[in-house]
């Protein structure tokens, strides 16, 4: 396995949460030396971080600032590993800032708990934009003034109109909690605009906008303030063995998962919503049931779906069910699985191992995610709340959209990415225009090109990223990350096939 | 040593001194009270707050509502009745008490022959010492990383298991069903826990009087005589204590089967984790007071064979 491995956040948000569950502490390692706290992400701290609810470190509520009003303490931002891939960009923060960004890492079914559960431990929740369906209620999270972010008008209008341009026909919205559906929040009642009913029935503050036509509801103006804005996003699929299954990333679907052809070679991401609707999209492409809303599926779809689920489960249609991200990326480099739902880092993990692996570009379309910058209620200091912001911000000048582009992501405000790259900055951090043609562009490789691990090589020359350029790849939606209504239902029917 | 020692010897504390001795030491412990009460009670605060309060929490968050948004205080029997009418918990209460008491009885019937050679067999202390120390060396490494060996490494498809199988011509393909299942999960917590069997057997077996030994092989007693009347009365509490530490490990476990299970297997422990997961207090406390109880009464039937207060 890569370097990259070694201090994949990610892994170690995971391995010391699996630790702390176990009650141990030889996941926690001790702070490398000659760095200040908060200064990098060190493993102990973070195991610490995590090891305590990420509470014990969260240090005095009152905020530090300078004589001229100026924020000077440690800003700490509860992350999944996505939004840190590697230690150097809290460095970067930190650095450009003025003030120390501290991340908190945890998985991804860890930041609601500690979301709902303890607002006073971090300052900036970044995580995926569903989970605020879970969290806005508990009232951990302030609303979010688009005013104050600088870039807010350079977004995609994917994150506000649902489509990177919103009059094409041939792109999708997809199902569920896609972000134009569930970024408005409306706290005080004063837009009129309706509640998202796809979620949660305790939802009231976050709203609609856009409709399902694509016109503004009721013709009212955008919304001010929003859970957060998005940052980092993505097209999800199937990594898959091509030495095994012979055909090209768009002659794929996702009805692969079931296809008893690769028995007891396929693994499914355990997250019960994921791995619902990877199997929701496999048992609608095979034609065996339909659905409503992929995102939200109904009692009688989730007995169904899972009847299906559990006839091939129990004929050993699965070897696996991944929880840790390393999980599969170790599934795929020993040949267990060949077909199996992933992530973009994970499939370019794999590429450089050796490993001959694709990533699909269903038919049906891919699962979208996007992350969501909201800040913690807790958070009423001026000089800090402007901290937060600055932040906020700062995930939109540049460099975190070249480092996350290494692992597949795009970045909400990506014209801006490719003038960053050919500015001095960019070419000192060692980014090139051929690297954002490779990954935005879809061009093949004009030269053999740093990937995920930072190894010229990990890309190699000709070689091009599967589903196409930035605009093709984002057009096809079937449905994004999605917290259900019926979720204790789901959570519960996954418990009974897991164990079935 | 005369043979008139024995009994008292062997019987070790099992003998209720004389009454006199008895009256005696009351006395000495009222006046040595507060010294008892000032060293107990760093331990019963730290017990008090980690263990008891936390409890109490558990106990009490079972009977809140679950709410979308988390849980509200409104008190509530729900969990449990959903609880008592939930096959798949109790089907998994039921193979995870399975898979405990395998691993119980692994561990003593493995651990014993290591523990009795160290503890009996090697006469020189620094050899013990060392060899009990080698005996450690795996749990230097991290626990996670010995729970991934048990998946593909080890019994994954081209796994080392699946090879020296086929090597030994007594398998033509590899066989999938090693990894990632029951087998697995049960093999690797045997390893993984063995060690909490070995160390208290090896520190009883340690305490065993040589000369009671001598004195029964003088009397005539063969090996399995010696054993079944000195050794295994004068072990019962390491193997009490071994089996306890395995058997509430083993039970409240669930690193160990959601990794080398690869999520193919389950217990109550990844039942309670997946509702801790899914922001669902309430259901998970109440999973886990329930698994708490079965704990509490396999301790209690385990504790059945030896009286610990007495015999340490």
């Amino acid at each position: 396995m890569s370097d990259h491995v070694e201090y994949d956040p990610q892994e170690y948000a995971d391995a010391i949460a699996e630790g702390a569950d176990l009650g141990r502490g030889d996941l926690e390692g001790s702070p490398r030396g000659g760095l200040t706290r908060g200064e990098l992400i060190k493993r102990g701290a973070v195991g610490a971080a995590a090891l305590s609810g990420a509470g014990a470190l969260a240090g005095s509520a009152a905020a530090q600032t300078s004589a001229s009003g100026k924020f000077t303490g440690t800003l700490r931002v509860l992350t999944l590993g996505v939004e840190f891939p590697t230690p150097d960009i809290a460095k970067q923060a930190s650095k450009d800032l003025g003030f120390t960004v501290k991340p908190i890492l945890a998985p991804s079914e860890k930041q609601p708990q500690i979301a709902i559960t303890s607002p006073d431990t971090f300052d900036v929740f970044g995580g995926y934009n569903y989970q605020s369906l879970l969290i806005w209620p508990s009232g951990s999270l302030q609303p979010v003034d688009t005013r104050k972010i600088a870039s807010w008008n350079k977004f995609y209008r994917l994150f506000t109109q649902g489509k990177l341009n919103p009059r094409s026909k041939v792109c999708t919205f997809g199902d569920g909690n896609a972000p134009f559906r569930t970024t408005f929040v409306d706290p005080d009642g004063s837009t009129g605009l309706p509640p998202f009913s796809g979620g949660p029935a305790n939802n009231k503050q976050i709203v609609r906008w856009i409709g399902e036509n694509g016109k503004p509801i009721g013709g009212k103006k955008q919304p001010r303030y929003i859970v957060g804005p998005a940052a980092h996003f993505n097209a999800d699929s199937m990594g898959y063995n091509a030495d095994v299954i012979q055909k090209a990333p768009n002659q794929m679907s996702w009805a692969e998962l079931l296809n008893t052809r690769w028995k007891g070679r396929v693994s499914l991401l355990r997250d019960p919503g994921i791995m619902s609707q990877d199997a929701a999209f496999a048992a609608s492409a095979l034609g065996l049931m339909k659905f409503k809303d992929f995102g939200n599926p109904t009692k009688a779809e989730i007995t169904r779906l899972y009847k299906i689920m559990t006839r091939y489960k129990k004929q050993g249609q699965f070897r696996a069910f991944w929880s840790a991200f390393t999980d599969s990326v170790n599934l795929m480099v020993s040949k267990e699985v060949v077909l199996e739902s992933m992530w973009s880092p994970a499939v370019a993990l794999v590429k450089a191992a050796g490993i001959n692996i694709l990533y699909a570009a269903p038919k049906e379309g891919f699962r979208g995610w996007c992350s969501a910058e909201g800040i913690s209620s807790k958070v009423t200091d001026p000089a800090k709340l402007q901290a937060c912001y600055d932040y906020i911000n700062w995930n939109y000048n540049g460099y975190l959209g070249a480092v996350i582009m290494r692992q597949g992501y795009y970045i909400a405000n990506g014209q801006r990415l490719l003038p960053w790259i050919k500015s001095s900055a960019g070419k000192a951090a060692g980014f090139t225009p051929a690297e954002y043609d490779y990954w935005w562009g879809g061009k093949p490789a004009a030269s053999d090109l740093p990937g995920i691990t930072g190894k010229v090589g990990d890309i190699k020359k000709g070689e091009r990223r599967e589903g196409g350029s930035f605009s093709q790849r984002i057009c096809k939606y079937a449905s994004w990350n999605s917290y259900p209504r019926e979720s204790v239902f789901l959570v519960k029917t996954v418990n009974d096939f897991l164990s079935a | 040593m005369s043979s008139s020692s024995i009994p008292e010897q062997v019987g070790a504390g099992a003998v209720p001194p004389p009454q006199a001795h008895r009256g005696k030491r009351r006395r000495r412990d009222r006046e040595s009270g507060w010294v008892t009460a000032a060293l107990a009670a760093p331990g019963f605060l730290w017990i008090g707050f980690y263990l008891i309060a936390p409890l109490v929490i558990i106990v009490l968050v079972s009977f809140w509502t679950w709410t979308d948004a988390g849980f509200d205080k409104t008190l509530t029997t729900a969990n449990y009745r959903e609880l008592f009418n939930d096959s798949t918990y109790w089907e998994n209460m039921l193979s995870t008490v399975i898979t405990s008491a395998i691993a119980v009885v692994a561990c003593l019937v493995l651990g014993f022959p290591v523990a009795y050679f160290l503890a009996l067999k090697v006469q020189s202390l620094r050899i013990q010492i060392a060899l009990f120390i080698i005996a450690l060396a795996p749990f230097w490494t991290s626990f996670l990383t010995r729970a991934i060996a048990w998946t593909f490494p080890l019994m994954g498809r081209e796994g080392a298991l699946n090879q020296v199988l086929i090597k030994l011509q007594i398998i033509s393909e590899p066989l999938p069903e090693l990894g990632f299942s029951t087998l697995s999960v049960r093999l690797a917590m045997i390893q993984l826990y063995i060690l909490f069997m070995i160390t208290p057997l090896f520190f009883t077996l340690a305490q065993v009087d040589r000369s009671a030994l001598e004195s029964a092989r003088d009397l005539g007693a063969n090996w399995w005589g010696t054993f079944r009347e000195v050794i295994l009365p004068q072990t019962m509490p390491g193997i009490v204590i071994g089996s306890i530490f395995i058997f509430v490990l083993t039970m409240g476990d669930y690193g160990t089967v959601a990794t080398v299970g690869g999520g193919n297997i389950t217990s109550v422990g990844t039942l309670i984790n997946s509702k801790i997961g899914a922001v669902q207090y309430p259901q998970g406390a109440a999973s886990a007071v329930l698994l708490v109880i079965v704990l509490l009464a396999g301790v209690w039937g385990i504790t059945r064979f030896a009286n610990l207060r007495e015999e340490l």
